[in-house]
């Protein structure tokens, strides 16, 4: 009779679940009934039914567990403390490896310490807010001639929907704002504060955002009636001194010079991690007799400002219809209040669970910047890349190593010790060793947060004193312990004894890992050249931007803003002062400097020769007649406009060919309508980029307004700048002597628009050099093992006459064809991810193909560092070390 | 180890082992048990059964001979032991008498 083989999928489940002990009789019996299954139903049936046997055998007999021998011995205290003190012993005497790995690792444990440490930080805001998954903040989006949006409302927004929409628990609505602060002591002197934390409110607002400890004061009447304040426990002892919170109550704050107001109660925050760290509350009612009065009229529609914050609480239970028909009531009356057609607003809500990560609203005013979750995610894809890399490198060191255990392996198991309790010891191995490298990364992950300062927010720290950081920890220790060392245990501890134990010959295992192995160092090398050549793109992106001119001048000018609470009068005293300091060559004053991050924009209309409408969104410029000289902006066409003639007007090349002039030099002349106004272009400027190069050029108009321009720009010698600057400060303590005086230069201000360019590219440097650090060690230890099985043919081919040369090729022949290898994989994925990451801006450098060379050539240069010196020794040595054995 | 008491199926295997003599491996104990009890036992509840009947002490076993049959693999022999008879003999036993203790007249109404 002739017999089948079963199919070889299940069979080789089944050797991977079943004891050793049990193993041959029940293949034997599988097989057996396999065989007669088949005479009896054919073959195919037979394989189903072999699977089905081998799934029900899939019991406590079979099953590995089942080993008497070893019940109890396997965890016992006894034979850990033997592992460990074995383990311990292996890693003291192969120190060169032992360090290697324990680098790795640490390397890659504190990449991912750091990183997870800051996802969950900026995951954790807000969270403590009782309710807030029915809380919402309402804002703004700008349809029309005009697109945008804002995070604030129209002041009446919160009235409307108090007084008129019904299914919302509680409306609140609060205005941040900053303010200077005078606190009166007991003895009369007054302290000045500047502070930015500060928000007209009502009770409304502690029912939404219950976070606040009242310390003294009640959340329903603090805040109820005019010159009331409450203040934030840690803020109040800032004014006040560490004095009794009761005691503070009804001291007297004066904000703005003018707002005077008592304190009716002090609150402490109940969290830290929140997005709603105001210290000042102001009570609403006390606007009503100042002159803050103007801002909030209370029945304009049309003005949104982001500083006016509307938040409602809607009922538990609450549908998505319901939300719906809020928003619909709310868009109804908005539009029936609409006082201009140009452009109109929509009102939307945002969850608060959002709040903290909505980069197009960003957060409040004063706040840090919201926290993008796209930067989450690739920041935590990076520091699982790095862990994974350093596991693979674990796993490659050990695995090239296992060889060096085979003496151990061979002796233990003629002693009688199972396979299973000898990758119990080689794990602990292992684990030991992650250990040791969580130890070291724990001060690298500091450094690592400390080198990063600019990226994480000040308050985040890595967090010693929670326990659960550390069970965290102990566990990531685990994980990696096991992850990294069962591969290779299980590739040691399979050795057989008998070869292992033969004393002439050297034990050479099979070639198994050998490919896994390749693939490993493979993989490491794309990663590393992934990184080297999105490094070098970004790098050369970064000083597109900066070198780049922008149309105007930038160095050498200095700007700064005047109170736009103090008289136009008061600036122009100033003015008057600072055009006697012989060093300043040009002085303006204008509302906004040529290139910033945000804009203004007015619908202009334009009527062409068939008298028809052509409407345009543009941006505005507006100040005094010195603008063009100070910022040096060419004109192409026409002239520049005189003092006082505010209906001339400049406008720049692309607006001019949007209105159809194919030459813009004709431009000149024609008239446009902002409203019923009418202007007429007086001359056209060179096009120059007044925003940063993430956007083209847009239209743009110049126009004299001396009204609100308060920042007022001077072109400065460089060399006398210090100078200078001591004579503008010491004017303008004449004039403005309670306000501090804020310089900026203008070039820096360009090099901000790219800061988050230049962090990226600086956590890209960090990562590559990680990258490459990591892999490096990683040849490192291949090369060793390498030279070890090559030394006896490395010897042969010396005796033989082969040249040090020849011999260094042989050996690294294998190592530069795998660079290769990881090379064409990452150069068409670097090519993608450049694309991806080039499509943000509007102007871009040539990425030539040298980077992508360059790459590859400063992978191969550093590969070639990292084992020139190996290789050189073992080319080097004595032919007669490596051959006596024999 | 819940004592020396017989499940249903145990017993079978324990009688089928028995009969099987010297040549009582898994497999034949399942053919045998499926020709006298005229029901279909899977291998692997055959397993499950020796395996324990063994770690109860009920039966002993040894390796046999290998076979291309089996695919070149052996085969493990159980023989009954010293208390698997003494099981049996006590379940045989407990039956007999529990059975002889039925009085005539409970089959009465059958007649």
């Amino acid at each position: 009779m002739s017999t089948h083989n079963p199919p070889k999928l299940p069979l080789k489940i089944f050797r991977s679940f079943c004891s050793e002990e049990r193993l041959e009789e029940l293949e034997g019996d599988l097989y057996e009934v396999y065989n007669a299954f088949i005479d009896e139903r054919g073959s195919l049936y037979a394989n189903l039914f072999y699977w089905w046997i081998v799934i029900r055998s899939f019991r406590s007999f079979a099953l590995k567990r089942t080993k008497m021998r070893n019940k109890g011995h396997l965890l016992s205290i006894a034979s850990l403390s033997h592992n460990i003190k074995i383990a311990w012993r292996n890693i003291i005497r192969r120190k060169t490896t032992t360090a290697i790995n324990i680098i790795g690792l640490a390397i890659g444990i504190s990449g991912f310490v750091a990183i997870f440490s800051l996802i969950s930080y900026e995951l954790s805001f807000n969270k403590h807010l009782p309710d807030r998954d029915r809380i919402y903040r309402v804002y703004t989006e700008f349809g029309g001639a005009f697109s945008g949006t804002n995070s604030g409302t129209a002041v009446p927004v919160a009235t409307f929907l108090k007084d008129y929409v019904s299914g919302i628990e509680t409306v609140t609505h609060f205005h941040n704002q900053s303010f200077d602060v005078a606190v009166e002591d007991k003895a009369g002197n007054t302290q000045s504060y500047s502070r930015s934390n500060i928000i007209l409110a009502d009770p409304t607002y502690f029912k939404v955002v219950n976070q606040y400890k009242w310390l003294a004061g009640s959340p329903h009447t603090a805040l109820l009636n005019p010159g009331q304040v409450v203040l934030e426990r840690k803020q109040a002892e800032k004014y006040f001194g560490r004095i009794a919170p009761l005691d503070m109550v009804g001291r007297k704050i004066i904000y703005q010079d003018s707002l005077d107001v008592m304190v009716s109660g002090i609150v402490e925050l109940t969290a830290d991690r929140t997005d709603f760290n105001f210290t000042d509350f102001i009570s609403f009612k006390s606007t009503e007799t100042t002159w803050l009065k103007d801002f909030f009229t209370a029945d304009d529609w049309s003005s949104v400002s982001s500083g006016w914050q509307t938040f409602i609480q809607v009922y538990e239970n609450t549908s998505e219809e319901q939300l719906n028909d809020i928003l619909v009531a709310l868009n109804q009356e908005a539009k029936k209040n609409q006082t201009n057609s140009v452009w109109e607003t929509i009102y939307k809500i945002q969850p608060l669970d959002d709040l903290h990560y909505g980069t197009n609203l960003g957060i409040f005013d004063h706040s840090g910047p919201a926290t993008q979750l796209l930067t989450l995610k690739v920041l935590l894809g990076v520091a699982v890349a790095l862990l994974i890399i350093a596991i693979f490198n674990f796993i490659n060191l050990e695995t090239a190593q296992a060889i060096n255990k085979s003496k151990e392996v061979g002796l233990r198991k003629s002693l009688g010790v199972s396979k299973s309790s000898l990758i119990t010891r080689f794990l602990t191995e292992s684990t030991l060793v992650a250990f040791l490298a969580a130890l070291v990364s724990l001060p690298l992950s500091f450094y690592g947060v400390e080198f990063f300062s600019e990226f994480v927010p000040k308050e985040f720290s890595i967090e010693l004193s929670n326990p659960l950081f550390w069970v965290s920890l102990l566990l990531l220790v685990f994980v990696v312990g096991f992850l990294a060392g069962i591969y290779p245990a299980f590739i040691a501890s399979s050795f057989s004894p008998a070869q292992t134990l033969k004393p002439t010959l050297k034990f050479t295992p099979k070639s198994g890992g050998k490919r896994l192995r390749k693939v490993f160092i493979v993989s490491q090398f794309i990663v590393a050249q992934l990184l080297v050549i999105c490094t070098l793109a970004m790098l050369s992106q970064v000083s597109y931007l900066l070198e780049k001119e922008m149309g105007f001048e930038d160095e050498g000018v200095i700007y700064f803003r005047t109170p736009y609470y103090e008289t136009i009068e008061k600036q122009q005293v100033l003015l008057n002062e600072l055009s006697k300091i012989p060093q300043i060559q040009t002085l303006s004053y204008h509302q906004e400097i040529p290139a910033r991050q945000g804009w203004s924009k007015s619908t202009m209309k334009y009527y062409d020769q068939d008298s028809t409408e052509i409407i345009h969104s543009v941006h505005q410029k507006k100040g005094d007649i010195n603008y063009l000289e100070l910022y040096q902006l060419e004109l192409i066409a026409g002239r520049n406009v005189h003092e006082k003639a505010d209906r001339e007007t400049l406008i720049n090349e692309t607006y001019a060919k949007m209105l159809g002039f194919d030459d813009p030099k004709k431009a000149v002349g024609v008239r446009m309508l902002n409203g019923e106004k009418v202007f007429e272009v007086v001359g056209i400027l060179k096009d120059f980029h007044f925003q940063s190069l993430h956007s083209e050029i847009e239209p743009l108009m110049y126009t004299y307004e001396p009204k609100n321009s308060r920042i007022i720009g001077m072109a400065v010698d460089t060399d006398q700048l210090k100078t200078v600057i001591d004579q503008v400060n010491d004017r303008w303590d004449h004039v403005y002597p309670d306000d501090p005086l804020e310089m900026q230069f203008m070039d820096e201000t360009i090099e901000s628009f790219y800061q988050t360019e230049q962090r990226t590219s600086k956590v890209a440097m960090v990562a590559t050099v990680v990258a490459i650090l990591i892999s490096c060690l990683g040849l490192f230890g291949l090369i060793s093992y390498n030279i070890i099985q090559k030394s006896k043919e490395v010897g042969i081919r010396k005796v033989l006459g082969a040249s040090l040369l020849n011999i260094g090729t042989i050996l690294s022949k294998e190592f530069f064809i795998l660079i290769l290898v990881a090379f064409v994989v990452a150069f068409p994925v670097s090519y993608i991810l450049i694309g991806y990451w080039m499509e943000d801006f509007s102007y871009t450098t040539n990425i030539s193909w040298w980077i992508y060379g360059l790459g590859g050539i400063i992978s191969i240069v550093i590969a070639l560092m990292t084992i020139g010196a190996k290789i050189w020794k073992a080319s080097d040595a004595n032919p007669v070390e490596s051959l006596r054995y024999e | 180890m819940k004592g020396t008491n017989l499940g249903e199926f145990e017993e079978l295997v324990l009688l089928t082992v028995g009969i099987l003599y010297d040549n009582a491996y898994s497999v034949a104990i399942q053919q045998e048990l499926n020709r006298q009890t005229d029901r279909k036992v899977s291998i692997s509840s055959v397993h499950t059964a020796v395996y324990r009947l063994e770690e109860k002490g009920l039966l002993d076993s040894r390796m046999g001979e290998m076979s291309s049959e089996r695919g070149g693999k052996r085969k493990r022999i159980f023989t009954i032991s010293q208390a698997g008879k003494e099981a049996l003999e006590k379940a045989n036993e407990l039956r007999n008498r529990m059975r002889n203790q039925i009085p005539e007249i409970a089959f009465e109404h059958l007649r």
